[in-house]
């Protein structure tokens, strides 16, 4: 025994192990996780050990190849069944977004005119024959909704409130010839009326008639109601002035008003029920 | 002419040392290769240890001494988590299966089994005494018997396939003499 402590490979074995010892002592000084020596080795192998991985990555890539049908055709069913399920949630998440849009720019016309008293309603059907986008909602005089109530979503004007059953009514849109809006021009305060085409091509396109050569009111002006008349509050948004048009029938302009809404893709509107001014100055039809 | 044949010996050794050192790199790089070389239930085999022991047995202490601590130094250097400690331990399991089998031992696949069996519950248990032992995680205790016992069962499915290249790369390189 004596002699194998005293052999020249267990003194060799000995050196190489303090050696190891000592390299780990100055690693953990100078707070490195490698000594010098694994520190070289592992650059010069480094080369070595991407390209072994790379094979590795081939071979287990060659591998999948040779996946059972089985498995593939389970992973398959799940996979579809993953995707089946975030379609309905992103479904579900679009739903939600819009009716969150939707009672956001409610809440800030609420936020505006506190005297606003609104009834949420959805569309439930469209007149497949009015050529002017006439719907009817599911809200009727049983939730306090008369005729003539203006209809709108968010700040923008949609039309008014012709018919009422109980549980029912019938809105005509601003497109419609006998629907008209007393309006003035936010930019050069010029006073009209809007209403829609007697053609009725585009639904969301309505007519400012009445206009002189020297109108101030150009392409890019926003429209609002001026409140006069008692059945449409002030200030809502009836559209942007698309362009100035000459009339045929005498040497007037018209004014071509785009609404920002399209009606015919609406799904849920507000009908304002009662606000300050309402009724005030309407002409009643005896 | 004793010259010309006392080079040519230290030709043919260190031939074979290359093939040897060659061996141990490809077998690193197998082992490192999760594509290639699978942890099945997360257990990992110590392949470096039945290697170097073979060549140690081999090689005799010396020169297992220089293969366990090449491979040690490998290891390590790919290693997060120790500095020193496969260098250390592959460096004794290459000079102690050499001394073994030198002073004690037959150089057969038995021995090969017994000794790497025995090294391999040593390395695995200091390894986690070192590692986990002070950590203070839920799974810890369990980590021994899930892992490392298993992880030397594991290893001597490997053994026999090692010892057989390492003898065949040996027994080669001495026909060829």
């Amino acid at each position: 025994m004596n002699r194998f402590f005293k052999s020249k490979s267990f003194k060799l074995f000995f050196v190489v192990i303090a050696a190891l010892i000592l390299g780990s002592v100055i690693a953990s000084v100078v707070h490195s996780g490698n000594t010098p020596l694994s520190s070289a080795l592992a650059t010069l192998t480094h080369p070595l050990q991407k390209a072994s991985t790379a094979v590795g990555n081939y071979i287990n890539d060659y591998c999948d190849n040779f996946r059972s049908s089985a498995d593939l055709q389970k992973q398959n069913e799940e996979l579809k069944q993953k995707i089946a399920d975030f379609q309905y949630e992103l479904a579900d998440y679009e739903n939600t977004k819009r009716t969150l849009k939707i009672y956001e720019e409610f809440l800030g016309v609420k936020e505006e005119n506190p005297d606003y008293i609104f009834e949420n309603a959805s569309v439930l059907s469209r007149d497949g024959v009015d050529i002017y986008g006439s719907f009817i909602l599911d809200k009727g005089s049983a939730k306090g909704i008369e005729v003539n109530d203006p209809v709108i979503f968010g700040k923008n004007l949609v039309g008014i409130v012709t018919e009422v059953t109980l549980t029912n009514c019938t809105v005509k849109t601003l497109a419609n010839p006998d629907v008209s809006v007393a309006v003035y021009e936010a930019r050069s305060n010029e006073t009209g009326y809007v209403t829609g085409f007697e053609e009725g091509i585009d639904t969301t396109v309505f007519k400012l008639p009445g206009l002189s050569k020297d109108s101030n009111i150009a392409s890019g002006g926003v429209v609002y109601t001026t409140g006069i008349g008692g059945i449409y509050p002030k200030d809502l948004i009836v559209g942007t002035v698309e362009e100035i048009r000459k009339s045929q029938s005498d040497i007037s302009y018209y004014g071509a008003v785009k609404s920002n809404v399209d009606f015919s893709e609406l799904t849920e509107v507000f009908v304002i029920t009662d606000f300050e001014g309402q009724g005030i100055g309407e002409v009643t039809e005896e | 002419m004793e010259n010309g044949s006392i080079q040519a010996e230290k030709k043919f050794i260190r031939n074979r040392r290359i093939i040897l050192t060659a061996a141990v790199l490809v077998f690193f790089l197998l082992w490192n290769n999760e594509a290639v070389f699978p942890k099945p239930w997360g257990i990992p085999a110590m392949l470096m240890v039945p290697v170097v022991i073979s060549i140690g047995m081999f090689e005799r202490e010396t020169a297992g001494m220089f293969f366990g601590l090449f491979a040690g130094v490998l290891t390590d250097a790919f290693s997060s988590q120790t500095v020193c400690f496969h260098s250390v331990m592959l460096t004794a399991a290459g000079y102690f299966s050499g001394v073994l089998i030198t002073r004690l031992m037959r150089n057969n696949l038995k021995t090969c089994l017994l000794l790497n069996v025995i090294f391999l519950f040593v390395y695995n248990t200091l390894f986690y005494l070192i590692n986990y032992r002070s950590a203070d995680a839920e799974y810890i205790p369990y980590a021994y018997s899930d892992v490392y016992v298993a992880s030397v069962f594991y290893t001597m499915l490997f053994v026999p396939f090692v010892y057989w290249i390492i003898r065949a790369i040996f027994k080669k390189s001495t026909e060829s003499r």
